[in-house]
């Protein structure tokens, strides 16, 4: 019976969650009305060449640079013994605290022709920069989301290195080698199953995001998913659009699943120091650091004071509150929802088994932009003709935002979870307790720090998030990453400082206790 | 003749407490030595001395004539020290095969690569990945991979520990043939007596820093 309580409620969860990829995957190959056809063939002709064209060169330079940058970071704080490596560490994470559209109009409302540092320049040197700098072309636009996604990168070759066995190194030493030949001939070698995953992650995130290329102008699949909707106000095409999204992201997931069961294996070993740079080298390093710091995170903050200052007032402030409210209040609840979700799916697995493929395929959420994932459940709603508003709509909205960000919740706790032995579970049973006293007094205060840092990870990427907040938003939540869409569409860099700067102090307190907890900073 | 390899005064610490105070060791280039001990005295931290992975306090280092440490400021990283080591975890190069392995720090001198796969027996498993090998035929390879790079001192850091009782006689005495065979001078640090006994003609026990030639 209690079998299929389990099957009863997995079969729900399946509908909920595997809807939209089979909504997608089902409205791809439908026939549909003449005028939807004829704007289908229009942007089949206009727009889809270039879309893949300007989605594949992106997602490209966006690994090149993620890639050099993060092997650098990584190196520095794990192969060297210079100072202040654990303040480096820290900064060099902390600017995955600025969503990606935050960044991006920061460096738009910097460098485009109006903007502060143009101007500046223009007035005071008659230096035009913009001769110099197109910042909304591919190159600028991929440096500029590289500083926001390279702490992934950093720290999946952190962990890398970290797990590099010191003897080896030494093996090669004695051969003859010294550290920089080291490093190219023996370490990043077998660091190819790990660039491969980290280039799939960013290849993802790129392939995901909205907000950033939005800002530029710049048209990828998620920007035309949303035109196709909300400009040509076509479902139909914004649904066929999203096929090769779609098909790209499970061919990434396929591949990043298999990946994971190979690291997984690999211990972290004591830390050692491969270089030992002199004094003139350090100053370089350092200096090296301090630009690409200023760069990814002082600059960028300090323009956001500089902006508040131009802007703020009491009433300003008392008028930020209800976007903050919702902000945190949706951030909260979702973050909830998947917690518990996942710790559910955990627990199922521990005692009774048999849920492996069903959180695999759940995963398989993260790698969906977000207007995939809204817009295939508007199609649903729509063909069952369900009224979208009011605790219906905000189910909905979580319920989209969980099937988005189940998966780095759930690898937290399970990457927690795997580390109690089973031998505790048989102690505990054979003591009289039941699986589910066994889950609540001994596993859940073990997971409990595990539990806490998902739901921030989850709390933070919620906040962050834009386009399904934007598209399944009941009319009166409004969130502080949807103020700044509104705000930035219209040019108004300034009046979102405020709203971006709540943002990244919530997204650095998270990182920081995530963080803390994993590296004891 | 005595001089092909001399430690004066060494002494190292990780902390406040010396681990190893004032060693002293000098052999020839026909000798084969071993320091025996138990865990914790400092065994293998002698040979990471040696090797250049770790820096002496204070001491003096000289291989055939050429200052490697002195505390007056000389040091030689481990890549310039002509020395070949090898583990008792096999640590050899996963991405490499076993011909590549070999090869990763080959020197050009009257051995060749094939010389060196036929002296571990291996010729049929070149291109076989190290995860392919049995952790005797592991040991194997990471033996010949220090000969290759024509090292002018051996360094073996309990090499036969982590085989079983079988498999580590047989390995012990391949290796002594080789190392008989290629006249290469060794240091190999061990805490069995039988495998000091067998291997050297000098030990060194720590126990209590008497030489027994």
């Amino acid at each position: 019976m209690k079998q299929n309580k389990f099957t009863i409620t997995q079969f729900i969860y399946m509908v909920l969650f595997a809807g939209p990829f089979l909504f997608i995957f089902l409205n791809s190959f439908l026939s549909t009305t003449k005028e939807e056809s004829e704007t289908w063939n229009f942007i089949l002709e206009n727009t889809l060449p270039s879309l893949i064209s300007n989605t594949f060169l992106l997602i490209f330079l966006c690994v090149m640079f993620t890639l050099v940058f993060g092997v650098i970071q990584a190196t520095l704080t794990t192969l060297t013994n210079i100072r202040f490596k654990k303040l480096f560490h820290f900064s060099f994470i902390i600017p995955l605290a600025y969503p990606l559209y935050v960044i991006s109009y920061i460096y738009v409302g910097m460098f485009e022709y109006g903007g502060d540092i143009s101007t500046y320049f223009r007035n005071t040197y008659s230096l035009n920069l913009n001769q110099f700098i197109d910042i909304k072309s591919p190159l600028s636009i991929a440096i500029i989301f590289s500083m926001v996604l390279t702490p992934y990168s950093y720290l999946f070759f952190r962990n890398f290195l970290k797990r590099i066995n010191k003897k080896q190194i030494w093996c090669a030493r004695s051969l003859g080698f010294g550290p920089f030949e080291t490093l190219l001939k023996v370490i990043l070698p077998q660091a190819k199953s790990w660039m491969i995953a980290v280039s799939i992650l960013i290849s993802l995130e790129v392939l995901c995001d909205f907000g950033g290329v939005s800002i530029f102008n710049y048209e990828t699949f998620t920007v035309a998913i949303y035109e196709a909707w909300m400009g040509l106000f076509s479902l139909n095409s914004a649904i066929k659009l999203s096929f090769i999204p779609l098909f790209l992201a499970l061919i990434f997931f396929t591949l990043n699943q298999k990946l994971t069961i190979k690291y997984d294996k690999l211990e972290a070993s004591k830390p050692f120091s491969l270089f030992h740079p002199n004094n003139v080298q350090t100053y370089l390093i350092f200096s090296i650091i301090t630009f690409y710091t200023l760069f990814s995170l002082v600059l960028p903050l300090a323009v956001l004071l500089y902006w508040l200052s131009q802007t703020i007032t009491v009433d300003f402030f008392l008028s930020t509150l209800p976007y903050l409210w919702d902000s945190l209040l949706l951030g909260t609840v979702s973050g909830l929802f998947i917690a518990l979700i996942s710790l559910f799916y955990l627990y199922k697995d521990r005692f009774i088994g048999g849920v492996k493929s069903m959180t695999n395929f759940l995963k398989l959420g993260y790698a969906l932009p977000g207007t995939i994932v809204a817009i295939s459940l508007m199609g649903i709603l729509s063909i069952f003709n369900i009224n979208y508003f009011g605790s219906i709509a905000y189910f909905i909205l979580v319920l989209a935002l969980a099937i988005r960000f189940f998966a780095p919740v759930f690898d937290l706790q399970n990457n927690s979870y795997k580390m109690i032995n089973k031998k505790i579970d048989w102690a505990s049973t054979s003591l009289g307790a039941s699986r589910l006293k066994t889950f609540w007094k001994v596993h859940f205060p073990i997971l409990r720090p595990a539990i806490v840092s998902s739901f921030l990870l989850g709390f933070l990427e919620i906040i962050k998030e834009m386009p399904i907040t934007m598209i399944l938003r009941p009319h009166n939540v409004n969130t502080l990453s949807t103020k700044i869409y509104e705000l930035t569409s219209e040019g108004e860099w300034e009046q979102t400082s405020l709203f971006a700067l709540c943002l990244f102090v919530f997204g650095s307190l998270s990182l920081y206790s995530v963080m803390k907890k994993d590296e004891n900073l | 003749m005595s001089g092909h390899f001399k430690m004066e005064k060494i002494s190292f610490s990780y902390d406040e407490k010396p681990l190893i105070d004032n060693f002293q060791l000098e052999f020839d280039k026909s000798d084969n030595v071993a320091l025996l001990g138990p865990s914790g005295k400092g065994k293998s931290t002698i040979l990471h001395l040696i090797a250049g992975f770790l820096k002496p306090k204070s001491g003096k280092i000289i291989l055939d004539g050429q200052t490697l440490f002195d505390q007056k400021g000389i040091y030689l990283p481990p890549e310039k020290r002509s020395m070949g080591v090898v583990f008792q975890e096999h640590c050899l190069f996963p991405h490499l095969s076993v011909e590549k392995n070999i090869q990763f720090g080959y020197q050009e001198h009257q051995h060749g690569i094939q010389d060196y796969l036929d002296l571990i027996k291996l010729s049929h498993k070149a291109n076989s990945k190290p995860d392919e090998l049995s952790g005797g035929e592991q040991q194997r390879v990471s033996l010949a991979r220090a000969l290759a790079s024509n090292p002018k001192l051996l360094l073996l850091d309990e090499p036969f520990s982590a085989l079983d009782e079988d498999l580590r006689v047989k390995l012990r005495e391949d290796v002594k043939n080789i190392l008989t065979e290629l006249k290469t001078s060794s240091i190999i640090v061990t805490h069995s007596k039988n495998e000091a006994q067998y291997f050297a003609n000098k030990i060194i026990d720590l126990n209590d820093l008497r030489a027994n030639d």
